[in-house]
């Protein structure tokens, strides 16, 4: 009989320890507080580059973004700049966005060729 | 030692049974009572959408044959996307004219287009930056936006302004026309 109550009694510890938390929308987390989890959407609104001069074989040489988010933060925003073969990247840290825009403005490192049929840019954004 | 009629030994066994139950139980306990304890401002947002694509289109072929776009902003009312201006630079020979088209398109995750809108058809001489103000149909949300597409189509060669002034085209104060 004591056999039977111990192995029920680590059964139940087994099943204590191994219970998986499912979360199929994750919108709430924490039971009876309800906490609600927000979203953001990084939103941007303009984008202009430099180049390094008004001839053919320019250079894309700085990058002015105008960004915002959804949700009011601190977030780091990044910039890459894709022309053919070529990627460049400039980033901001802890830079506080919010639902008006804010101009971000950076000199690229690797100065990528403007060529047909253009270039790419990329701008992402993720809480600090 | 004898304890009524159990032997040392298995009283010894039932301590430890008992000890190793009353063990068991507690990490039991403390097994079921995990409570996760979270504030709203210790969350950190969750993303829906954490990045946006600009496509800046470049054509031609040499330093007297070339349109590139510098610079495309998004006219929004609230998240709502109702125009786009683009700011692009063009070098054309100053005795031959081409027509060129701008064409803008937002398109959503599915790389399907939601929006776009395109400037017409202007005949363009010489260099200088242009600007043109394109609304964009239908109007959508910022949010469904993933990809922001130009394209400068530079057309056939045009000859009405070696005899007219284009009626649209004219230069502001800083030197840029507005087309």
């Amino acid at each position: 009989m004591r056999t039977i109550i111990l192995i029920l009694v680590l059964l139940s510890i087994a099943v204590a320890y191994s219970a998986t938390i499912i979360v199929t929308e994750i919108s709430e987390i924490g039971g009876t507080d309800a906490v609600k989890v927000s979203k953001y959407n990084i939103r941007v609104i303009s984008i202009s580059i430099e180049v390094s001069g008004d001839v053919y074989n320019n250079r894309i040489t700085s990058i002015t973004v105008s960004v915002a988010s959804s949700h009011p933060g601190y977030y780091n925003v990044q910039a890459t700049v894709i022309s053919r073969q070529c990627t460049d990247a400039t980033s901001w840290t802890n830079i506080y966005l919010d639902s008006t825009p804010r101009s971000l403005t950076s000199s690229l490192s690797n100065q990528c060729r403007y060529t047909p049929p253009g270039a790419t840019v990329e701008v992402r954004g993720v809480p600090a | 030692m004898r304890f009524g009629h159990l032997s040392r030994s298995s009283i010894i066994f039932s301590f430890l049974i008992i000890s190793l139950t009353v063990i068991l139980g507690i990490t039991l306990y403390e097994a079921y009572s995990v409570y996760i304890s979270l504030q709203e401002s210790s969350i950190q947002p969750l993303p829906r959408r954490t990045s946006i694509q600009y496509v800046f289109s470049k054509q031609g072929s040499s330093n007297v044959f070339f349109a590139e776009v510098r610079s495309i902003s998004l006219s929004t009312s609230g998240t709502t996307i109702t125009s786009a201006r683009i700011i692009w630079y063009r070098r054309f020979p100053i005795w031959i004219g081409y027509n060129v088209t701008v064409k803008v398109s937002l398109k959503d995750d599915y790389g399907n287009t939601i929006s776009s809108g395109t400037s017409g058809t202007v005949c363009y001489i010489g260099r200088g930056l242009v600007t043109s103000d394109i609304d964009l149909v239908p109007d959508v949300n910022i949010d469904s936006v993933a990809r922001v597409e130009t394209s400068i189509d530079i057309g056939g060669v045009c000859w009405e302004l070696l005899l007219t002034v284009e009626p649209t085209e004219s230069i502001d104060e800083s030197g840029e026309e507005q087309a």
